[in-house]
C-alpha cells in the first residue's frame, strides 16, 4: 500500500515577511477564502471543477460518495488520468487466461483516495451491463488493482479492456474461489462507491 | 496387565475417526454436487452471455439500420468487440477448461470467429440503410445463433465432459476414501489382533492360574496324605492351650467329632490320664508356664471303644513376629503297641525264664530218678526172684516189692514232671472225656461243689495219652477244690482256638489254630502272682506238709508240655475280684489220619517164652544180670553181653538168637542203634527192643530209625517185659 503525502500549497512562502505586510496579506487572503468558501458552498455543483476534466475518451465513470468530481456527481476519467494516479504491477495467473500475467495499472484504493471517495461496497459495472459489488474492505487487505496493460499491451474491448478488475490471487490463494472471482469485472465501465 | 478399557477406548476412537470421515465424505460430496451444478450453471451461462451479446449486437444492428439515433456506428462497433471479447474467454483460462472438452466446441467457435471476421469489414462501412449490408449480418448472425443454440444443448446434454470432470473432482474423495478403508481395515486388524492376543493372554493367565491352582491343591492334598498317612496326628492350639486344629488320625484314635474335640485344652481332651497320671502332665504343664517346647509327654488315655491308649506327645511353642506366644503345634504318636510289646517281650522273657528253670529242675529230678529207678529196678527184680522162690505171701519180701512199687510210682512222677514218662498218646474227643470225667469229679470233689461243664460242638479230637490226661484233669479238680473250701463252681469247658480272643499268654511249638483249649476255672481264693510264678515248681506246695506232696502241678506242666501242648494260669488272689483261678491247657489236635488206639490194656501174668534164645546188651552189670534173670524166668535162653562188640562176637559164634534186648546207651564204641544195624546186615530177621530210662528222648532224636523197634521203658516190670518180648517175636 503506498501512503501519499499531500502538500498544502498555503503552507508555503510566509516565512522572511514584515510583521505589518504580513498582516496586511492575511487580511486580504482571508477575505478572499472567505468568499472562495461562501462561494463553494452555495453553488458546489458549479464548482465541481475541482478534479481536471479529461482530455481524452473517458473510460471510467466514478459515482457514489466521494468528494473529487468533475461532472455533477461523478468523475469521469481518461487513461491519462487514470495513469496518473500511479501506476503498480502485479503478476498472476487468472482463471480465464492460460499462464502468469504481468497486469499494468492503479490500485483501487489509490483511485478512491484520489477521488476522495468513502463507502461500505463498490458496484462494478462493465460495457456489457454485468454488475459485481466489490467490498471495500477488498481494497484494503488486498491490492486489487485496476489493469489497463497486460503483458505490456493495453487492453481492447475484445481483449477485456480497457480496464480489467484484477485481484491478486498468486499471492493470496485463498481469493480463488466463485465469489471472489465474480468481481474480476473486465470491460469496467464505472464505479460507484455507496 | 489385560485392560478393558484401552480396547473399548480404542473401538471408540476408530469408531469415532470413522464416522467423521462417513460425515466429512458426505459434506464434501453435497459440496461437490453444488460445484458440479455450479460448474454446469457457469458453462451454461458462459455460452448464454455469448448468445446474449450476439442478440445485442443483433439488436444494434437492426437500430443501426434502421437509423435510430441511440444507436452510433462507434456503439454498433463496441457491440462487436464485446460479442467478440465473449470468444476467447471459450478458449482459454481454467474457467471454461471443461467446456473446451465438448467435441463441438471448437467447431462452433472457429466458425463464429471466421463469421465474425467476414463481419468485420462490412461492418466498418455499413451505413444506415444499407439493406445489403444488414442482411449479410443478419443472415450470419441468424446461422451463429443456432449453432450456439445446438452448443447449449451439447453442454446439457453432453455427458463425457461431465463424466470427466465429475472423476476429477472425485478422484482425490476416492483416493481419501480409499486411504481410509485401508486406514480402518488397519485399525480394525490391529484391534482384532490386540484383542486376540487379549484373549490369549487372559487364557493362558487362566490356564496357569488353573495350573497353579491345581498344583497347590496337589501339594496340599500330598502333605494332607502325608499328614493322614502317618500313624502320628497333629494338632495345635492357641494362646489359652484350646485345640483349634486336629488331624483326623486323632479323631480315628480318639473318637468324637471334631467339634467335641476343638475348642478343648489338651489336658482336658486327656482328662481320663490326667485323673490318674498327673505327675507326667507336670512336663506340659512345666512347657505351658514357661511358653517353651516339650517333648515325651507320656500319658495314657482311652480311645474308641475303651481301647486303651498309650499316647506320647511333642509341643512346639509358636510366636507371632513381635514375640507374642501363640501356642502350641505338635504331634503325638500312638505307642500303645510299643508299649504293649514291651510288657509282653518282658512277660515272654519271665516266661522263658520260668521255663528254663523248669527245665533244669526236670532234668536234675530226670537224672536222679534215672538212677534211683535202676536202683529199684535191681530191688525189685530181685524181690520178684525171690517172691517166685519163696512165695508172694511172704511179708519180707511183699513189703520189698511194695516199698519198689512206691518208689517207682515216685520216680514216675518225677519222670513226669520232667517229661520222661512213657506216653501213649491217642486221639481223644473232649467232649467225650469231660462228660466220663465228670461224674468221677462229682463223686471225689463231694456235695459242695458244682460242676458245669461247657463244650463246644463237634470239637475236633486232641492227641495225648488219655490215662495221664484224665489224671491231670482230676489233679486240677483238687487243686481246685482245695480253693474253695467253703464249696464254689467249676467250670470245666472246651473250646476251640477261634474261642480264644485275649493275647496268647503262652508259647506254642505250632500255630494256635492246632490247639483246643481245655479251661477249668474255679471261683475259689486264687493266688498271688509269686505263687503262680512257682506253682508248677515240683515239691512247691501252699498246703500244709502232709496235706500235698507238691508234685500235682508239676506232673499237670510236665505232660501236657511232653504232649507238645502248653499250660497257662490266670488268677488273682485279690478278694473283691473274686475271680479265682483260671487254667487253660492248650492241646495239640490229633491228626485226621491219625487213628485212636486203644488203651492199653494192664496183663497181670507175664507171657510165657518157648526157650528162644535172646541177647541182652547192657553195660550196667545189675541191670544186665536183673534182665538176663527175668528173662529166664519167663522161659527163654538168654546170652549177655556188655557192649556191641562183645554182641557182635557172639552173634557171629550162635546163629540162633532170635531177639536182641539192647541198651540205648552203651559204654564203648557202639551204640544200641550202631549195634541193632551192624546186626541187622548180617543176621535178617533178627528183632531188636531197646531199653532206655529216657524212651522219649531217643524217640525224638531217632524217631524215624525207630519206627519198626520196640522201646522198654525202664525201669520195667515183668510183666511189661514178657509183653514186650513176646510181641517183638511174633512180630
Amino acid at each position: 500500500m503506498t501512503a501519499l503525502m499531500a502538500e498544502m500549497p498555503w503552507d508555503t512562502g510566509a516565512k522572511g515577511e514584515s510583521f505589518g505586510v504580513m498582516i496586511l496579506y492575511q487580511k486580504i487572503f482571508f477575505c478572499l477564502a472567505m468568499v472562495l468558501a461562501a462561494f463553494a458552498f452555495n453553488k458546489g455543483d458549479a464548482l465541481a471543477g475541482s478534479l481536471e476534466r479529461p482530455s481524452g475518451e473517458v473510460i471510467l465513470e466514478v459515482s457514489g460518495n466521494l468528494v473529487q468530481t468533475n461532472a455533477p456527481g461523478l468523475a469521469l476519467l481518461d487513461r491519462e488520468q487514470i495513469e496518473a494516479i500511479g501506476l503498480k504491477v502485479l503478476e498472476t495467473k487468472t482463471p480465464w487466461t492460460d499462464g502468469v500475467k504481468r497486469f499494468e495499472g492503479v490500485l483501487l484504493c489509490d483511485l478512491l483516495r484520489y477521488l476522495g471517495a468513502e463507502g461500505e461496497s463498490i458496484a462494478a459495472t462493465a460495457l456489457n451491463d454485468y454488475a459485481a459489488n466489490i467490498p471495500t474492505s477488498d481494497c484494503r487487505d488486498y491490492d486489487v488493482l485496476l489493469a489497463l496493460k497486460m503483458d505490456g499491451a493495453y487492453m481492447t474491448v475484445r481483449n477485456k479492456g480497457p480496464i480489467w478488475v484484477i485481484y491478486p490471487q498468486d499471492h493470496h490463494p485463498e481469493l480463488d474461489r466463485p465469489v471472489v472471482h465474480s468481481r474480476w469485472v473486465w470491460q469496467l465501465k464505472s464505479l460507484k462507491v455507496r | 496387565m489385560f485392560s478393558k478399557h484401552k480396547y473399548i477406548l480404542g473401538l471408540a476412537v476408530v469408531v469415532v475417526a470413522l464416522l467423521i470421515v462417513i460425515v466429512s465424505s458426505f459434506h464434501r460430496f453435497t459440496v461437490l454436487q453444488d460445484e458440479v451444478t455450479a460448474e454446469t450453471r457457469s458453462a451454461l451461462w458462459h455460452v448464454s452471455q455469448l448468445e446474449k451479446e450476439l442478440l445485442r449486437f443483433r439488436g444494434a444492428v437492426m437500430a443501426y439500420h434502421s437509423g435510430s439515433p441511440n444507436t452510433s456506428h462507434d456503439d454498433l462497433k463496441q457491440r462487436f468487440d464485446i460479442l467478440w471479447s465473449r470468444i476467447p474467454v471459450f478458449l482459454e483460462g481454467n474457467e471454461t477448461k471443461l467446456l473446451r472438452r465438448i467435441e463441438s466446441l471448437s467447431g462452433t467457435l472457429m466458425a463464429f470467429l471466421m463469421d465474425l471476421e467476414e463481419i468485420e469489414p462490412i461492418l466498418d462501412q455499413m451505413e444506415p440503410g444499407d439493406d445489403r449490408a444488414y442482411m449479410a449480418i443478419e443472415n450470419i448472425i441468424g446461422q451463429n445463433a443456432s449453432r450456439l443454440q445446438q452448443l447449449a444443448l451439447d453442454v446439457f446434454h453432453e455427458p463425457s465432459w461431465f463424466d470427466t470432470f465429475w472423476r476429477d473432482r472425485t478422484k482425490i474423495i476416492r483416493i481419501e476414501s480409499a486411504v481410509a478403508i485401508a486406514f480402518f481395515a488397519l485399525c480394525f486388524g490391529l484391534f482384532i489382533f490386540l484383542i486376540t492376543r487379549a484373549i490369549q493372554r487372559a487364557e493362558r493367565l487362566i490356564l496357569a492360574t488353573k495350573s497353579a491352582e491345581q498344583a497347590q491343591r496337589l501339594s496340599e492334598r500330598r502333605f494332607r496324605d502325608f499328614a493322614e498317612a502317618g500313624s502320628d496326628w497333629f494338632w495345635e492350639t492357641d494362646r489359652d492351650l484350646r485345640l483349634v486344629f486336629v488331624s483326623d488320625r486323632f479323631l480315628e484314635l480318639h473318637g468324637g467329632t471334631r467339634d467335641e474335640v476343638l475348642g478343648q485344652r489338651l489336658d482336658e481332651v486327656h482328662s481320663a490320664s490326667l485323673a490318674v497320671e498327673p505327675e507326667q502332665w507336670q512336663v506340659y504343664f512345666d512347657a505351658v508356664a514357661e511358653s517353651v517346647d516339650f517333648r515325651d509327654l507320656v500319658h495314657e488315655d482311652f480311645g474308641t471303644q475303651g481301647r486303651r491308649l498309650v499316647i506320647r506327645s511333642a509341643g512346639r511353642s509358636i510366636f507371632d513376629e513381635d514375640g507374642n506366644f501363640l501356642g502350641f503345634r505338635g504331634t503325638s504318636s500312638d505307642i500303645t503297641k510299643e508299649i504293649e510289646a514291651r510288657e509282653v517281650a518282658g512277660k515272654i522273657r519271665d516266661q522263658l525264664r520260668q521255663s528254663q528253670k523248669l527245665q533244669a529242675i526236670g532234668q536234675l529230678t530226670g537224672g536222679i530218678a534215672h538212677d534211683f529207678n535202676n536202683l529199684l529196678a535191681v530191688v525189685s527184680g530181685n524181690a520178684e526172684v525171690l517172691a517166685r522162690r519163696y512165695g508172694r505171701e511172704d511179708e519180707i519180701i511183699s513189703s520189698i516189692l511194695n516199698a519198689a512199687g512206691r518208689g517207682a510210682e515216685l520216680t514216675q512222677r518225677l519222670r513226669a514232671f520232667s517229661r520222661q514218662q512213657p506216653l501213649d498218646p491217642v486221639a481223644i474227643d473232649l467232649a467225650e472225656l469231660i462228660a466220663a470225667m465228670a461224674s468221677v469229679f462229682r463223686r471225689t470233689l463231694g456235695e459242695r461243689m458244682t460242676i458245669e461243664t461247657r463244650i463246644e460242638p463237634d470239637l475236633e479230637p486232641v492227641f495225648a495219652d488219655r490215662g495221664q490226661l484224665e489224671s491231670a484233669l482230676l489233679n486240677l479238680a483238687i487243686n481246685a477244690r482245695d480253693a474253695m473250701p467253703e464249696g464254689g463252681q467249676l467250670v470245666v469247658s472246651a473250646m476251640s482256638s477261634a474261642m480264644w480272643q485275649k493275647k496268647l499268654p503262652v508259647q506254642l511249638n505250632g500255630r494256635l489254630e492246632d490247639y483246643l483249649i481245655l479251661a477249668l476255672a474255679d471261683n475259689g481264693v486264687g493266688m498271688a502272682p509269686d505263687v503262680i510264678e512257682r506253682a508248677f515248681e515240683p515239691f512247691y506246695t501252699t498246703k500244709e506238709i502232709g496235706e500235698g506232696t507238691g508234685l500235682g502241678l508239676s506232673i499237670v506242666y510236665g505232660f501236657v508240655t511232653q504232649s507238645g501242648g502248653s499250660i497257662h494260669i490266670e488268677s488273682s488272689s485279690d478278694q473283691n475280684s473274686n475271680q479265682g483261678t483260671k487254667i487253660y491247657l492248650f492241646l495239640p489236635k490229633a491228626e485226621s489220619e491219625f487213628e485212636a488206639v486203644a488203651a492199653p490194656c494192664e496183663g497181670s501174668h507175664a507171657p510165657v517164652g518157648e526157650g528162644q534164645k535172646i541177647l541182652v546188651v547192657e553195660d550196667d552189670p545189675d541191670v544186665r544180670r536183673l534182665t538176663a534173670q527175668l528173662l529166664e524166668m519167663l522161659g527163654y535162653e538168654v546170652l549177655i553181653a556188655e557192649s556191641g562188640e562183645v554182641a557182635l562176637e557172639l552173634l557171629s559164634n550162635d546163629q540162633n538168637v532170635a531177639l536182641i534186648i539192647s541198651d540205648m546207651v552203651l559204654s564203648g564204641g557202639l551204640s544200641g542203634l550202631e549195634l541193632a544195624k551192624a546186626a541187622r546186615s548180617r543176621f535178617d530177621g533178627l528183632r531188636f527192643i531197646y531199653m532206655s530210662g529216657y524212651p522219649n528222648e531217643v524217640l525224638r532224636q531217632n524217631g524215624a530209625e525207630l519206627s519198626d523197634v520196640e522201646l522198654l521203658a525202664k525201669p520195667f516190670r515183668l510183666a511189661e517185659l514178657g509183653d514186650k518180648v513176646r510181641a517183638a517175636l511174633e512180630a
